[in-house]
Order: structure tokens, then C-alpha cells, then sequence
């Protein structure tokens, strides 16, 4: 019984195998699916998979995904990259979430001539001096401006303080971004103080910040720490207003500062859900996402996910092949208006993706888009 | 049968040809392997560094450390630090401009990561002089704060690390001949450390730390070495990687990076240099190979899909189907030798070869090695004098203003009940214990606080009330361990495999065999010392003590536990020592057969006092005596 079952098993493997002779094109997908970021790779992947599943086909010829877990660990990312390139000879790939992931795999398919489209690592050396290496998001300084932008000009603030994970590259990165461009338009930065990943009690640091009295309080954090933050900051009776990065763009974030996060505002990529003027690609994306995953909210995570592969599709078409790893890492870095869920998307000089900021602002615990805003 | 003998010569062509045979694999590899297989096999090499270290200071000197993910964290980023270009650091450091004079530093790659193990063990050598007066658990936590530190200094040392950004575009000067080359020489000398008189010694510390210090180790000493040569080691193999993967920040140096170093290190066997290696290798290659579960299964009929985190989930239970059912890992403590197919062959074949002619070596022969404390009997009349000793625990006296001198050369008795305070005198002289008044003089000189191991070299050995042998070492072992107090090598020599301590070497296992041939204990030199029934274990242990060259030797209770007959050729055997080695004794011995019929003066405690001393038959009329501890029975039965 279980040889027969064993050989049927063989005969229909085969006779699958067969049927998609026309050999597919291989798009690697790495990506953080265990391991502390895995709440953004998941995100991401889904994206990925459902715009597999919306354009399935590209030059005549079927899409294969291959998805490879990198665990949130640098030593797995540049595995991850190697298997991707050696093994399963992809023409591109997407991912990763998370700069130090990306610098670790970005590396890899440098030297393996591979274009990698990264989603959302911010931090401006994952594509620097990188000849494949590209990214569908903004980079942190840009962010840093926007938000330094905002502050100064729509809350009219001049005092600002800024309470940072001294531990986390992106939040460090950031911060610094904030300070030199809020110094720079006339702001001052009153107070700038560290905190370390996992900590849980930030009272010593917003006492200080309290008696400074500013106006506005950055704190580049993730939504673990940041909604702590600004419960302990309101307990504490502060009245600045406090803005925050797009890593806490999630729903975690409200239900853990509850109350606390009201007026809480912070940058994000210019896509949300809930926006008022959202382009013809944003809605697609938003509809097909409600019918593929009913119970869940599309996000800016699962927009860019979409996105890279989107990208790489139309790179593709422009390139006229599926397997010149060259023509299609020029296509990708000639990318101009693209029509992205984040808006009409160009990849400038430095790999990067333009685009402007979008502003988030919490009401009745409800996340609501106020606008966008371009930095010089 | 003794250990077999294997010849440098051929030694050093096995190893050479089995380098040849891998630099022949490694170069077919680079020609025809993949990226990422050449990949998995640098992670292989990297990884089994970074075991044997790690073997090396908890398997071997049963230090539980859990610091490895901080000397790497060294390793790597000062090896990072000297291999990029001035102008590269310039423009990588974007929150802080980087300080001289790591802006300007710029080494190859084989000195940069020499200087990063360097560095590695210097920080080793830091945390092992405050922390590894900790023993156990402790020790373990201590180091694994020491890693957290570092992790913590390098995260807010953004002129000198670039903070929490890490550092990126590290060449990949790490390739599969770098990595082997490093790993065939940390093999090389890892294994001639631990297979010389070293060796011996740090499994001695391992196995019973208070027997190594009587053996005169300085365990301190020597653990902190070993720390040290672990962390170099771990250093080396955080500067491969970061030159692997190219990009480096500090939290890729937490704790768990310790623990996947740990989890080779227990799964292969702890005290295992093969065990690291074939677990280096099955755990590599697991890890990846694994990912065929993460993928989507296509069965044709039925499509499985990929989950994320299953492989973790598989590779967990493999570990736990290995801790549940072979605790002590793959391995165990044995090794995998290269001749192990042959010597199965030869079991196999019933052919062992005869065993060679047995010598007779009398005593005196056997006094090979040099005597460093020559003393010439009659230079004191009293070898050893305690003048008021005394020891108090707490509110508690021990040992009260005791007075004895013992002349040299005799075979002198200490005889008391229970809790009189005998072994506590022992511990006194032989510096376990430092007296808390009177003085302590041996051959005149004032010995009183001085370590044991110190004690030792001067010439006093001892054994213990209960055994206290080195059990996972053979009996063999056991005795070279104690040749290791008047031995003349360094600690690196053997590493480096100098012809000088192979020689000494050589020749101290040869006089180690004859002393052991001289105790009856040849045919048992190989065998471990654990499972020696009773009676050989103490002899096996005057054996070691004697390999100190002592010229006093302390006996606690060496009649324990034995039979009429194995008592009577004992008290024979410690008149011959004391003739063929120029010794003097002092024994503790509840066995009054013994203690009348070898000694020829006797000292009786009670609660921590001297009652009595004197010869044998003055000892055994002394009303006070008879009252406290011989009582009546005795003399009737005398």
C-alpha cells in the first residue's frame, strides 16, 4: 500500500515537474520570518505573495517565489543571500526588513551580481557604494528631515528633546538625522538621552526631559518601547507633543499606550488604509488585500513588500529578458513614475527610493493620515 | 600494558599528510562548489574554532564561561577596525567622526586578526584574574556579564565602533584557506596542548581542583591560562567572521551567540576535541540543510506549505533527542584517533600486538628527574616543626597551641577519635588552611600561609581521608600530573610542539611507569582511575604523591577500608618508600596495628590538643591516653 502510494507520489511529481518545463524565473525573497522582526518580514511577505499572486506571469513565463527565512540574524541574511544566488540561482531578490540584514545580504549579491531590492531598511549605507543594491523606501536622514520639518513648521515648535535606543542602529541613526536638521532650520535640541532594546522604565530620562520643558519629544523607537514611553511621559504629566519614526507605525502601538498615544504623531511611508486621496495603485492594493486577507489591515509593511515585486516585474518588462542580471539591474536603477502603492515612484542616484513623508496622527486611538510633506 | 608510545617522526608525517589530503579537498571545493556551499564549509571551519575554545576552557578545565560571544565581539571589531582603509572609515562613521588612532590603523588580514585574538585574550586575561576565583554557576554568570559589558561598551563607543550602526564593507578576506589554515592550527595546537603534561594537568583541575593544588598546580594559574588561550582562540574566530559576512554590529554579539558556540560544544561532548568537530560539522550543515522544511512541499497531489520557524523547531528536538539520550554528547569524553579503523581491525582480527618486554627497573633507576630540593639528611635534625599552631573556626578551636617536631627521616603516627582535630593539622601543613596563630617550618624555612601548590614544591605531598584521585584520568595520568611540579617545560611549549618538552615529556612518562611498576600498579597504567577497585586507588594515590619528589609525606588514614592482608603489605610498602625515597611520613591512622607496628613516634589530639607524644609503647601505658581514645578493651586486647 504505502510502496504504491510512494510510487503514485513519484509519478505525479514527475509529471508536475514536466508540465513547467518552460522554465520558470526565479525571484528570491528573504526576509526576517522568526527571530524579533518577524512581525515586519511577515507583513512584507504577505505583500509579496499576493502581488505573486495578482501578476503571476512575467515575459510568458511563470514566477517562482523562493522564500528563505533569515531569522533575524546577520550571519543567516548573508546564508540566506548565498543560497538564493548559489543554490537557486535567482534573477532578483527581495527583502529584507531591517538595515543590518540588509547590509549582511546586500553584500553577498554584490559579489554574485544579483539585483536586490531591499523594503524597508532605511538606513542610508545599505545601498552606498552598492552597484545591485536598491530600495522602494526612504532613507533615514530624508525621514529625519521630514519629521525635524514638520515639528518646526506645522507645530511650531523651537524647543525640541529626543530620548533614543542607544542599541538599535535605525533609532541612533535617526535621532542624529532629527537633531542635525531641526538644529539647522533654528530649532534647538534641549536634551538627547539614550535608552538600551528591552529596557522598561523611562521615568529618570523624562523627568529630566520634563523640567526642560520642550515642545516636542522624538523618539525614534519601536512601538514596544515607544508606547511605554509615552504612557510613563503622560503618567510623569508632560505636556510636549510627542513624534515618533515609521517603525512605530503599528497597530501595537495604540494598545499599548492606550490613552497615552493620543496626539501621538509620527512619519511613516505616504500610504495608509485609512488616507483620503489615495492613488488608483494604493486602492488596488487595498481592495485585493481586504479579499485575499479578510481579517487583517493592509499596511504600509505589506504595501512595500508589494511594491519590490511589482518593481522587479516591470524592470523585467522593460529589460526585455528574464535572465540578463545586468539589463535588469539597469532597468530597476531607470525607474521613473512608477505607479506604486506609495505614490509615483522614481529610484534616484543613490538607489533610493523618492518619495514624500506621510503624517500619522493618533485620535480616539485611531490612526488618521494628515498629509504628506517633502523636505529639501 | 603501558600507554602506547608514538613516535614525533611519524606523528608529524600523519599530520602533515592528513593537511595535505585537506588542502587537496579545499582546493577541489573551490573549483567546484558553489558560493554557497564554500559558504556552509567556512561556516564549519569558524564554528569549530569557536567549540574547541569554548571546549577547551569548559570541557577540558571545567570552567562553565559563558563570555565566548564577548571575545568574539573583540576579535571581530578590532580585526574590522585594522582591515579597512582610512579613507573607507572616514566616510562610514556618519554619527561621529572616528578617533585616532583607529582612523589611521590599517593591517593585513593575517596580522589584523592575530591582533584581534591578541586582544581577545588580553580582555580573557582581565575577567579570569577577579572572576575565576568563582567556581560553577557563578563563574558562568559572572562571564556572561563580562559579554554583556562588552556588547554595552562597544554600543556607546561610537568614536571607535560606530555605535549600534555596526560596520559595514568589511573585505571578505575570509576564505576557505584562511579559515581551514586557522582551524588546522588551532587543531594542532589545541591537541598537542592537551595530549602533553598540560593536558594532563588541566583535566587534573577539572576533575578535582583541591587534588590538583596538593599535586603543586597552581590551579589559578593554569586556569587563567587556559581562559586566556580559550578567549584567543574565540577572538580568532569573531575576526573569520566578521571578514565572512562582511558586516558587523554589536548585536549580533549577544548572549545567544554564546549559546550556539555552548550547543556545538555540549552536543559533540564536553572534553571531546573530535566531538567538537563532528558536531561543528552536523550542526552547520543541520542548520541549513534543515531549510528544506521552511519550503513549500510539493507532493503533486497535495501542496504542504512552508512554515516559518520549523526547521528551528525540528533542530531543537534533534538536540533534545541528544541531551535526553546521550547526555554527555555525540561524543562523550572519547576521542576519534586516527588509527581507530585500524585498532577496530585489529580486535577484529585478534592480532594485537604482544606487549613489549617488561623492564626491571629498580627504584633507584627510576630517580631520573632532577631533584630540586636535594636535602642532605642531618642537615635538620627536625624536618618539620609546628611551634604553637593553632585553628579556630568562628567561635570554634580546632587546633590548639600544638608544638611538634618531627625528626627526618622517621615514620611518625598521629592518633586521636573523631573530630580531634587531625586532618585540620594536616590541612595546616599542607596549606589549605592558614593557621590563625603559631608557625609552620619545614626544613627551617617558615612555610606557615603558604598556597598548597607552593607547599608542595617545597617538598611536602599528601594524601587524602577519602580518595581524591583525578578519576577520568588513567592511572598513568594521575602520576604524570604530579610530575608536573618539578617539571621544566612552559605551559606553550607543548602547543608549539618544541623537541625539548617532547623529550622531557618522554622521559617523565618513563619514570611515571616505573613508579607505578614499583607500586604494582603497571598493568592498570592505562586504565582510568575511577574504576581502580579500592585498594589500588590508594595506592595509586601514594604513587602520585610520591611523583612530587617530596621529601616529607603526609598519609591521612592510608589503611581505610582495607583487609588484614592489604594492611599488612601496606605497612610494608611505607617502610620500603620511606627507605628508597629518603622520606620522612606522618600518618594519620585509626588502625592501631599500623600506627604501633611503623611508627616510631606518636602524637595523640584531643579535642585540638596535644595529650600525649612519644614512642609507640610510651603511647600505649599513657593512662590519659587509654582514657580518651584507646580505652580499656584495647589494652586488654593488646
Amino acid at each position: 500500500m504505502l510502496k504504491k502510494l510512494c510510487a503514485s507520489a513519484c509519478v505525479l511529481l514527475l509529471s508536475c515537474s514536466l508540465a513547467q518545463a518552460a522554465e520558470p524565473v526565479k525571484f528570491g525573497v528573504y526576509l526576517p520570518l522568526t527571530g524579533q522582526n518577524a512581525f515586519g518580514g511577515q507583513l512584507e511577505l504577505e505583500g509579496i505573495q499576493m502581488a505573486h499572486k495578482e501578476e503571476g506571469r512575467v515575459l510568458g513565463r511563470e514566477v517562482q517565489l523562493m522564500v528563505v527565512d533569515n531569522k533575524s540574524d546577520k550571519t543567516e541574511a548573508a546564508n540566506a543571500v548565498t543560497r538564493l544566488t548559489a543554490r537557486d540561482k535567482v534573477v532578483g531578490i527581495l527583502g529584507t526588513y531591517g538595515s543590518s540584514l540588509a547590509m549582511a545580504g546586500g553584500e553577498v549579491a554584490e559579489t554574485a551580481q544579483t539585483p536586490i531590492i531591499a523594503t524597508s531598511a532605511t538606513n542610508p549605507l545599505v545601498t552606498t557604494g552598492k552597484k545591485y543594491h536598491f530600495r522602494v523606501c526612504f532613507i533615514d536622514p530624508y525621514q529625519g528631515a521630514g519629521a525635524a520639518e514638520y515639528a518646526l513648521q506645522e507645530l511650531k515648535a523651537t524647543k525640541a528633546a529626543i530620548l533614543k535606543d542607544v542599541a538599535s542602529d535605525y533609532a541612533v541613526g535617526l535621532a542624529s538625522f532629527f537633531e542635525r536638521s531641526f538644529t539647522k532650520q533654528g530649532g534647538a535640541v534641549v536634551a538627547n538621552l539614550s535608552y538600551s532594546s528591552g529596557d522598561q522604565d523611562f521615568t529618570a530620562q523624562l523627568t529630566q526631559i520634563n523640567s526642560l520643558n520642550p515642545d516636542v519629544l522624538f523618539i525614534p523607537a519601536y512601538f514596544a518601547e515607544g508606547g511605554i514611553i509615552m504612557k510613563q511621559a503622560r503618567e510623569l504629566g508632560a505636556k510636549f507633543r510627542i513624534m515618533g519614526g515609521d517603525a512605530m507605525d503599528n497597530p501595537d502601538t495604540v494598545s499599548i499606550a492606550k490613552e497615552a498615544a493620543e496626539g501621538f504623531l509620527h512619519t511613516t511611508f505616504p500610504y495608509d488604509p485609512g488616507m483620503t486621496k489615495m492613488n488608483e495603485t494604493a486602492q488596488k492594493f487595498t481592495e485585493q488585500w481586504r479579499k485575499t486577507y479578510p481579517n487583517k489591515d493592509p499596511n504600509v509593511n505589506a504595501a512595500l513588500g508589494y511594491t519590490t515585486y511589482m518593481l522587479l516585474i516591470d524592470a523585467i518588462k522593460r529589460a526585455g529578458t528574464a535572465d540578463d542580471r545586468e539589463a535588469i539591474t539597469k532597468a530597476i536603477g531607470e525607474t521613473k513614475n512608477f505607479p506604486a502603492v506609495t505614490g509615483l515612484l522614481s529610484i534616484n542616484a543613490s538607489h533610493d527610493a523618492e518619495m514624500p513623508i506621510g503624517i500619522i496622527e493618533i485620535r480616539s486611538g485611531k490612526r488618521v493620515y494628515l498629509g504628506e510633506v517633502t523636505p529639501k | 600494558m603501558p600507554a602506547p608510545q608514538t613516535r614525533p617522526a611519524y606523528e608529524a608525517a600523519r599530520f602533515l599528510g592528513a593537511a595535505g589530503l585537506l588542502m587537496l579537498a579545499l582546493a577541489g571545493a573551490e573549483t567546484f562548489l558553489d558560493p554557497y556551499k564554500i559558504q556552509i564549509l567556512n561556516l564549519i571551519a569558524i564554528n569549530i574554532i569557536l567549540a574547541l575554545s569554548l571546549n577547551l576552557i569548559y570541557g577540558f578545565t571545567g570552567m562553565f564561561s559563558l563570555g565566548h560571544a564577548g571575545f568574539m565581539a573583540i576579535g571581530a571589531y578590532v580585526c574590522s577596525l585594522c582591515v579597512l582603509t582610512p579613507a573607507y572609515k572616514e566616510t562610514m562613521w556618519i554619527l561621529e567622526p572616528i578617533i585616532w588612532p583607529f582612523s589611521h590603523m590599517e593591517l593585513g588580514f593575517f596580522p589584523a586578526v592575530i591582533a584581534g585574538g591578541i586582544c581577545a585574550a588580553l580582555a580573557g586575561l582581565l575577567i579570569a584574574l577577579p572572576v575565576l576565583r568563582l567556581g560553577g554557576d557563578y563563574l558562568g554568570i559572572a562571564t556572561l556579564g563580562f559579554s554583556e559589558i562588552i556588547r554595552v561598551l562597544i554600543t556607546n563607543a561610537t568614536p571607535i565602533t560606530n555605535g549600534s550602526l555596526g560596520i559595514k564593507g568589511i573585505p571578505k578576506f575570509s576564505t576557505l584557506w584562511w579559515n581551514y589554515g586557522w582551524l588546522l592550527f588551532t587543531l594542532y595546537f589545541v591537541v598537542s596542548l592537551l595530549r602533553s603534561n598540560s593536558g594532563n594537568v588541566l583535566k587534573a583541575i577539572r576533575d578535582d581542583q583541591i587534588a590538583a593544588k596538593t599535586m603543586g598546580i597552581n590551579t589559578f594559574r593554569q586556569q587563567a591560562l587556559s581562559f586566556t588561550v580559550g578567549a584567543f582562540f574565540a577572538g580568532v574566530g569573531g575576526a573569520l567572521t566578521a571578514c565572512l559576512i562582511s558586516t558587523i554590529d554589536p548585536k549580533m554579539f549577544s548572549f545567544l551567540l554564546t549559546f550556539n558556540v555552548l550547543m556545538i560544544a555540549v552536543a559533540g561532548g564536553l572534553g571531546s576535541i573530535t566531538g567538537s568537530v563532528v558536531a561543528g560539522i552536523i550542526i552547520t550543515v543541520l542548520l541549513e540543510w534543515l531549510r528544506i522544511v521552511e519550503e513549500e512541499i510539493n507532493l503533486g497531489f497535495i501542496l504542504i506549505p512552508g512554515i516559518p520557524g520549523m526547521r528551528m523547531v525540528i533542530f531543537s528536538m534533534a538536540l533534545m533527542l541528544i541531551i535526553i539520550f546521550r547526555r554527555e554528547g555525540i561524543m562523550g569524553m572519547r576521542e576519534l584517533a586516527w588509527d581507530t579503523p585500524l585498532r577496530l581491525w585489529r580486535r577484529f582480527a585478534k592480532t594485537s600486538a604482544p606487549p613489549p618486554p617488561a623492564k626491571n627497573f629498580s627504584i633507584q633507576e627510576a630517580e631520573t628527574m632532577p631533584r630540586s630540593q636535594a636535602a642532605i639528611p642531618g642537615e635538620n635534625e627536625f624536618i618539620l616543626e609546628l611551634r604553637k599552631a593553632g585553628m579556630r573556626f568562628g567561635g570554634v578551636t580546632a587546633v590548639k597551641d600544638l608544638n611538634m617536631s618531627v625528626k627526618t627521616g622517621c615514620i611518625a603516627g598521629f592518633i586521636g577519635p573523631n573530630g580531634a582535630g587531625k586532618t585540620t593539622v594536616f590541612n595546616l601543613i599542607s596549606g589549605f588552611y592558614k593557621p590563625t596563630q603559631g608557625r609552620i617550618l619545614f626544613q627551617g624555612a617558615d612555610i606557615t600561609g603558604l598556597p598548597p601548590h607552593l607547599v608542595c614544591k617545597r617538598g611536602i605531598a599528601r594524601t587524602f581521608q577519602n580518595i581524591r584521585l583525578f578519576p577520568t584520568l588513567s592511572a598513568l595520568q594521575n602520576v604524570l600530573v604530579g610530575f608536573h611540579v618539578r617539571q621544566k617545560s612552559q605551559w606553550w611549549m607543548p602547543g608549539l610542539q618544541l623537541p625539548a618538552s617532547r623529550r622531557e615529556y618522554a622521559a617523565m612518562r618513563e619514570a611515571a611507569m616505573r613508579l607505578l611498576k614499583r607500586l604494582g600498579l603497571d598493568d592498570e597504567a592505562c586504565e582510568a582511575a575511577g574504576s581502580l577497585p579500592y585498594g589500588k586507588q590508594r595506592r595509586l594515590e601514594i604513587a602520585r604523591a610520591l611523583a612530587t619528589e617530596p621529601r616529607f609525606l603526609l598519609l591521612d588514614e592510608p589503611a581505610a577500608g582495607m583487609n588484614p592482608y592489604e594492611t599488612q603489605d601496606l605497612m610494608e610498602l611505607i617502610q620500603d618508600i620511606r627507605q628508597d625515597f629518603n622520606l620522612t611520613i606522618l600518618l594519620i591512622e585509626h588502625d592501631m596495628k599500623v600506627v604501633m607496628g611503623v611508627c616510631s613516634n606518636i602524637w595523640v589530639l584531643e579535642y585540638g590538643i596535644c595529650i600525649a607524644d612519644g614512642p609507640p609503647e610510651a603511647i600505649r601505658n599513657d593512662p590519659k591516653v587509654i582514657e580518651a581514645y584507646l580505652g580499656e578493651e584495647y589494652m586488654e586486647y593488646a
